[in-house]
């Protein structure tokens, strides 16, 4: 895979458009959720800004990997983004829109389906956002933790502490939506066991 | 409850394989097994690519074809050579300018003494770099000769590598006699070898008339290419300097300022109507000059230029000059 990467990176910066669309399929859905765990429902446009800076300044990369040089534009991107939406409060908040789709996930469990690409991102995206995005480059992008350390700035180390505490929690929320699932399919009255197993989730912080 | 789940990972190392595991695409184990929840959720996340996801596809791939077809490194070289050549361009014009109102001077001069004034100013034919900086306009005031024309300095000073550029114009001749009779009689010889000085020495049809020729030009009582009336009375001052290098480069610098009263025409041959500020001249090229005089001017001029020009022919003359003028009082 990542020789492959690279021979298409190569092939594109001499100019081969095929081997830029290549490129473009293999990177475009990691960094689209990247992004939208960043900007939310703005990700489509700022992985178009990315992907033209990408086109732009292909030639200007010296090698290296390549996803965390597109990953890297595409986080620059993202938090231009913010700022300039921070400059225009009246947007809506991005969590907002993050939790409504964290909610289909919500749907998509009690319906029986296998969760979606979706919500599995919105879920992520609930994280603190340091360990969403260690999840998201670790899991997504695919970049090991060294990578994904020099693309945010941090230690190895930080990353993979973040990314475990990512984890626990997103097993945790997955647990009471699991509950939560189980005990909506066991029937409308709830049984005093459903009850019991409800009251899990509460005691947790205590152990957690 | 110190209750482990499976699904939680441990510690950092479980939680490594689990995200390594994501990329590697182990989704939800076979469904026998109570699937992991997260295991799940993470191959999800790092799930291919829907179609929706790939709708920036064109748009990217315009992108990286207009990245292709306009790349990005190659503007700022040109913009760079552009904005040279309009400093170039920009310096010439002030060197122009500038070296002109020395040349206004010489313009002035009166036919009757012509000779004495150019005498500091030209820079010597010899040195590569004539520093001329003649100032002092000489001639300036001489009240008699009533000729300001202070500094010729700029337009003669011919090459003395002797680029031929530009083919002066027949009027041109009155500038090279003039920067010819400023020489040391031992530098004379030696200038008109050089081919600045080739217009010259054909209009005195030698070498070994030049001298005579000129003179005897000068001894006219009105300026050869022009017509100046006898009758302008004009006093002036001024100063330039110049600065020649090469058969390319000048500088010059003058400033005059002249009040005269008649219809003087500057005896610039090459560009005659300059009003207020004459118009300085090439330096470089053989003996270029360009001046003009003003007629009637009671004005004075400044001027300050720098300049670097580069061209063959006639214009050339990037001077980087600046002038002090003189004051007339007519």
């Amino acid at each position: 895979m990542t020789r492959e990467l690279s021979e298409a990176v190569e092939a594109a910066r001499a100019g081969d458009e095929d081997a830029f669309r290549f490129l473009y399929r293999t990177l475009q859905p990691g960094l689209l959720r990247y992004l939208t765990a960043l900007v939310g429902g703005d990700a489509e446009d700022v992985a178009s800004e990315t992907w033209l800076q990408i086109a732009r300044d292909l030639p200007s990369f010296t090698g290296g990997e390549f996803r965390a040089w597109t990953v890297t534009i595409a986080r620059n991107r993202a938090m231009d983004h913010l700022r300039r939406q921070r400059r225009r409060p009246s947007l809506p908040v991005p969590v907002q829109a993050l939790s409504d789709l964290a909610g289909d996930a919500d749907t998509a469990e009690r319906a029986g389906e296998t969760i979606g690409t979706e919500a599995a991102i919105a879920l992520i995206a609930t994280l603190p956002q340091r360990e969403a995005e260690a999840v998201l480059l670790r899991a997504v992008i695919g970049l090991d933790a060294e990578t994904a350390g020099r693309v945010l700035g941090r230690r190895a180390g930080a990353v993979r502490t973040a990314a475990h505490r990512g984890l626990r929690r997103l097993a945790a929320m997955l647990e009471r939506d699991d509950r939560r699932s189980a005990a909506a399919t066991e029937g409308a009255p709830p049984r005093p066991r459903g009850d019991l197993r409800r009251q899990a989730p509460h005691a947790e912080p205590a152990d957690g | 409850m110190s209750v482990r789940r499976p699904d939680r990972p441990a510690d950092r190392a479980e939680a490594d394989r689990l995200l390594d595991a994501a990329r590697a695409g182990a989704r939800g184990t076979a469904g026998a097994v109570p699937p992991d929840p997260l295991t799940d959720l993470l191959a999800a996340a790092a799930a291919p690519a829907g179609a929706h996801e790939l709708a920036g596809e064109e748009a990217a791939l315009a992108a990286f074809r207009a990245a292709r077809a306009a790349p990005a490194p190659a503007p700022a070289p040109r913009r760079r050579r552009l904005t040279a050549r309009a400093l170039a361009w920009a310096a010439g014009v002030l060197a122009t300018a500038t070296a002109g109102a020395a040349f206004a001077a010489v313009t002035l001069e009166r036919p009757p003494t012509p000779a004495p004034s150019p005498t500091p100013v030209s820079p010597g034919p010899g040195s590569d770099q004539p520093d001329g900086s003649p100032t002092g306009g000489t001639p300036g005031g001489e009240p008699g000769g009533g000729s300001p024309s202070p500094a010729p300095t700029v337009s003669p000073s011919p090459a003395d590598t002797g680029t031929p550029s530009g083919t002066p114009a027949p009027d041109d001749v009155a500038g090279l006699c003039r920067a010819y009779l400023a020489k040391k009689p031992t530098q004379r010889d030696k200038a008109l070898s050089t081919p600045g000085f080739q217009p010259l020495v054909e209009a005195a049809g030698g070498a070994g008339q030049v001298e005579a020729y000129c003179e005897e030009r000068a001894a006219e009582p009105t300026a050869t290419p022009d017509e100046a009336d006898g009758s302008d009375k004009s006093d002036g001052t001024g100063n330039g300097s110049g600065k020649g290098k090469g058969p390319v480069n000048g500088n010059g610098s003058g400033n005059g300022s002249v009040n005269g009263n008649g219809p003087v025409n500057g005896g610039a041959p090459k560009q005659g109507t300059s009003k207020a500020n004459g118009n300085g001249g090439d330096a470089a090229p053989p003996g270029r000059s360009n001046g003009s005089g003003n007629p009637n001017a009671p004005g004075s001029g400044n001027g300050r230029g720098s300049g670097d020009g580069e061209a063959p022919g006639n214009r050339s003359g990037g001077a980087p000059g600046r002038g002090d003028g003189g004051h007339l009082p007519a």
